[in-house]
């Protein structure tokens, strides 16, 4: 039963600033095995496969691949001894044929004949027991051939490991099962599956072993065969709540927000409400379409369809002018791409979204905007030795206070906060949440998506999850549990 | 890397001193009363499309077609005052109007349908060269009224070019709205980072149409200018303007990449641009070398703008 073990991470450590991505981690990859990778956002999935594939290095540990032992991969080396990832966003030149994407970079001949390259792919693609026309152009394929372009890239040189990064995320049913077809048929001719996915029933299809991350340590390494979903679940979680959350005591008040059947291509028919003084949380795994979903009530985004509803009134939101006009502010996920002016003084990103109001016949009145900015500077506690300084000289707490400065300064009766504590030391995390709570405490309405479990439940008073763009439960206060949350974010409705 | 920033602050103002003492002793008619005011005309024209282009700029855009817009108004003005009879205020107006509407355009086509700036108002600028010497079968237009020379060729007090006063005007106009007005706020939030922008209500698609018809109104507002200082409608008048003026303002530190840049700065870009043209011409050099010559002041100062980021771009590396 024990078959040979060809790619093994010994120890491997991984820190960047502020975190600790891995910690120790060993894992054996063996001949013929589909080995599938789970954990939460965060849990070291993505920088596990950027040891293996040589796009990063680890601080500690080593990698050996058959029976030879590497300090570290590097892409090339990576690439030379077999492994290939196939990512979620594929890794094709779109303008070129299969034939040649398939030989792209590999030196056949000395002069291109297309006829040539393309027998021989089609070689390839005959093992796979795929049928595909290699003279035609990538772009013209769907997702799912894509994919299996991107499969026999891998095959067509001298693979052996085969990392699946989401693989099954665009695919549709159909196309899902002949991928997990094609998986089960790759394992038959040993080689060496690794296989990441948020989707937990699929593993139980394909899957030998199993293991389980969670913020950076291995939890557990185990056969398919003795592990099930609710198990899985408990290894994934089953962290302890680090620190106090501040609490509310407010009455909520009426329905601020209310957005129905809101759809566009990331987003499918989502409906959420949220009241005055209350912290929603969205939930989900990243790319689930929580920030999309935000980004669409926002206007930042089109919508196919969907009512908002403000204070009860029907609303029209084209674009964030209108949202913001409407009191609807946005923390972004990204705030230097997409929430500062890096180069501008912290009063003039403060006054951003005011200064068509704070001027009088197009001229700004600059001591209004600097008491604005000076107000906010206080009542946030921005760090700085003069408000005159770019944005781009604060720590990223401050950077993030002068955002939420910005809304504030506008007057939001909404403010929609995407990741509010990202890339924020520990200090400035606990301050940002006495804010939120302060404002919820005005009577605020908050809608917050955020990717760390204890944040989503310790601050928000209600949680909706999402799962590939469409909502798959909401969780009131006393329902909150890091179990329900992981199962909805997973895909698995309460219903079954 | 500090000369960068020590340039970025003073460059120009000394790359300006150096051009003038250098032609103080090489082209002794230089540095006299008379020719200083003969630069300050020359230069008038440049300086006023130089506030349209910091404007363009600003935004992260950038408008070639001036050149053919300035020729297009030259024309126009001409035509409808010697064979429209149409009065000199009207045809002005009407030339402004034109130049105004071509900006709006460009705009339009630019923020609404993301077409890169450079080569719409390139194609801009061809398809008005052809339209311009077709409506005057490629000749020039003469017998322009005394009064519509006025603007080009009179003095105040004897001796300030009206071209000049006019020039310092919109310059001020220009600065004015650059740094009190919220429009001009706008047009760095947008050049600087625009999803930003965008993201806290900003209409970016509007102040940007803003941007590009504001500065068509200042290059037909330049053709009057030019009309007045060449006295008849010539279909050349405005030829290869568009770059000088580039040049003057990347000089001047108004950067390609958009957010950064003031129309002060442009105007001393501007005033080296004059400078060096009016010195060399004192000289004697043929149009030949001074071509070269500017042809590699673009080029110092492209480069100079592109190895700020240059910069930056190492400091990401040491951070991540």
């Amino acid at each position: 039963m024990d078959k040979k073990v060809v790619l093994s991470l010994r120890n491997i450590s991984k820190a960047y600033p502020g975190v600790q991505a891995l910690d120790d981690v060993s894992i054996d990859f063996r001949e013929g095995e589909v080995h599938c990778i789970i954990g939460e956002n965060g849990a070291g999935k993505s920088t596990f496969i950027k040891m293996i594939s040589g796009a990063n290095v680890p601080d500690e540990g080593c990698i050996e691949y058959m029976d030879k032992v590497y300090s570290a991969m590097t892409p090339a080396l990576s690439k030379e001894l077999g492994i290939c990832v196939v990512y979620q966003e594929l890794n094709l030149a779109e303008d070129l044929s299969v034939a040649e994407n398939l030989y792209l970079g590999k030196k056949k001949s000395r002069f291109f004949n297309a006829k040539e390259f393309e027998q021989d792919a089609q070689k390839v693609f005959d093992e796979m027991g795929v049928y595909i026309d290699c003279s035609v152009r990538v772009e013209d394929l769907s997702v799912s051939y894509m994919q299996f372009v991107e499969i026999a890239k891998s095959l067509s040189g001298n693979g052996r490991v085969i990392i699946f990064d989401e693989p099954t995320a665009p695919l549709t049913e159909d196309e899902v099962d002949k991928l997990l077809d094609l998986i089960s048929d790759l394992k038959k001719k040993k080689y060496v599956i690794i296989y990441i996915s948020h989707r937990l029933q699929e593993l139980f299809r394909i899957g030998d072993r199993v293991t389980v991350l969670r913020d950076g340590k291995k939890i557990i390494t185990d056969d398919m065969a003795n592990v099930d979903q609710a198990k899985l679940i408990a290894y994934m979680v089953g962290r302890e709540m680090s620190f106090e959350y501040p609490k509310r005591q407010h009455e909520l008040g009426d329905v601020v927000l209310e957005a129905k059947g809101i759809i566009n291509s990331k987003v499918h028919n989502v409906s959420f409400q949220v009241r005055a003084g209350e912290i929603l949380g969205i939930g989900g795994l990243v790319g689930a379409g929580r920030s999309e979903l935000l980004r669409a009530v926002f206007g930042a985004d089109l919508r196919d369809a969907g009512e908002i509803y403000l204070c009860g009134k029907p609303v029209c939101i084209n674009s964030p002018v209108e949202a913001v006009r409407l009191g609807i502010g946005f923390v972004t996920e990204d705030r230097k791409r997409t929430g500062l002016l890096l180069e501008d003084s912290i009063v003039r990103n403060i006054s951003l979204a005011i200064l068509k109001r704070i001027s009088k016949s197009l001229v700004v009145n600059k001591k209004k905007e600097k008491e604005i900015a000076a107000r906010q500077i206080g009542v946030l506690r921005i760090k700085t030795p003069s408000e005159e300084n770019a944005a781009k000289s604060l720590s990223g707490g401050n950077q993030q206070k002068v955002v939420l400065g910005k809304w504030l300064a506008a007057d939001c009766k909404v403010i929609f906060m995407d990741e509010p504590t990202r890339g924020v030391d520990v200090g400035a995390k606990q301050e940002i949440y006495k804010l939120m709570n302060d404002l919820a405490r005005q009577g605020i309405a908050i809608v917050m998506v955020s990717s760390e479990m204890e944040e989503l439940l310790g601050m928000s008073e209600r949680v909706i999850v999402l799962h590939e763009g469409t909502k798959t439960g909401e969780l009131s206060k006393e329902e909150f549990a890091q179990e329900s949350v992981l199962t909805l974010a997973s895909g698995i409705t309460k219903s079954g | 890397m500090k000369l960068i920033t020590l340039y970025k602050k003073y460059g120009v103002l000394f790359i300006l001193l150096a051009l003038v003492v250098f032609f103080s002793f090489a082209a002794p008619m230089f540095f006299s009363v008379t020719n200083l005011f003969n630069i300050s005309k020359q230069v008038a024209i440049m300086a006023i499309l130089s506030v349209g282009m910091t404007f363009v700029l600003l935004t992260g855009g950038i408008e070639l077609s001036m050149g053919s817009v300035i020729s297009i108004g030259v024309v126009l003005i001409s035509k409808m005052v010697t064979e429209a009879d149409l009065p000199v205020a009207v045809s002005m107006m009407a030339a402004v109007a034109t130049a105004t509407v071509l900006g709006f355009i460009d705009g339009l086509i630019i923020a609404k349908i993301k077409v890169p700036p450079l080569i719409i108002t390139l194609g801009m600028q061809i398809f008005l060269y052809g339209f311009t010497y077709t409506i005057c079968n490629g000749k020039p237009v003469y017998g322009i009224p005394v009064s519509l020379k006025w603007i080009g060729q009179t003095y105040v007090l004897g001796i300030i070019p009206v071209s000049a006063v006019l020039m310092l005007i919109i310059i001020l106009i220009g600065h004015f709205i650059l740094t009190k007005t919220y429009l001009g706020r706008y047009f760095y939030a947008i050049g600087s980072n625009e999803e930003t922008a965008k993201l806290s209500g900003i209409n970016a698609d509007k102040i940007r149409i803003l941007a590009y018809t504001f500065c068509g109104c200042l290059v037909g507002v330049a053709s009057i200018v030019m009309l007045g200082r060449i006295g008849s409608g010539q279909p050349s008048a405005g030829d290869g303007y568009e770059m000088d003026v580039l040049t003057g303002c990347v000089l001047g530190g108004v950067s390609l990449n958009g957010g950064k840049g003031n129309v002060g700065k442009a105007f001393a870009g501007i005033l080296v641009i004059g400078v060096l043209s009016n010195g060399m011409a004192l000289m004697g050099l043929d149009s030949f070398a001074q071509k070269m010559v500017k042809g590699v002041v673009l080029m110092m100062a492209v480069i100079l703008d592109s190895l700020q980021f240059i910069e930056i771009r190492k400091k990401v590396k040491v951070v991540s």
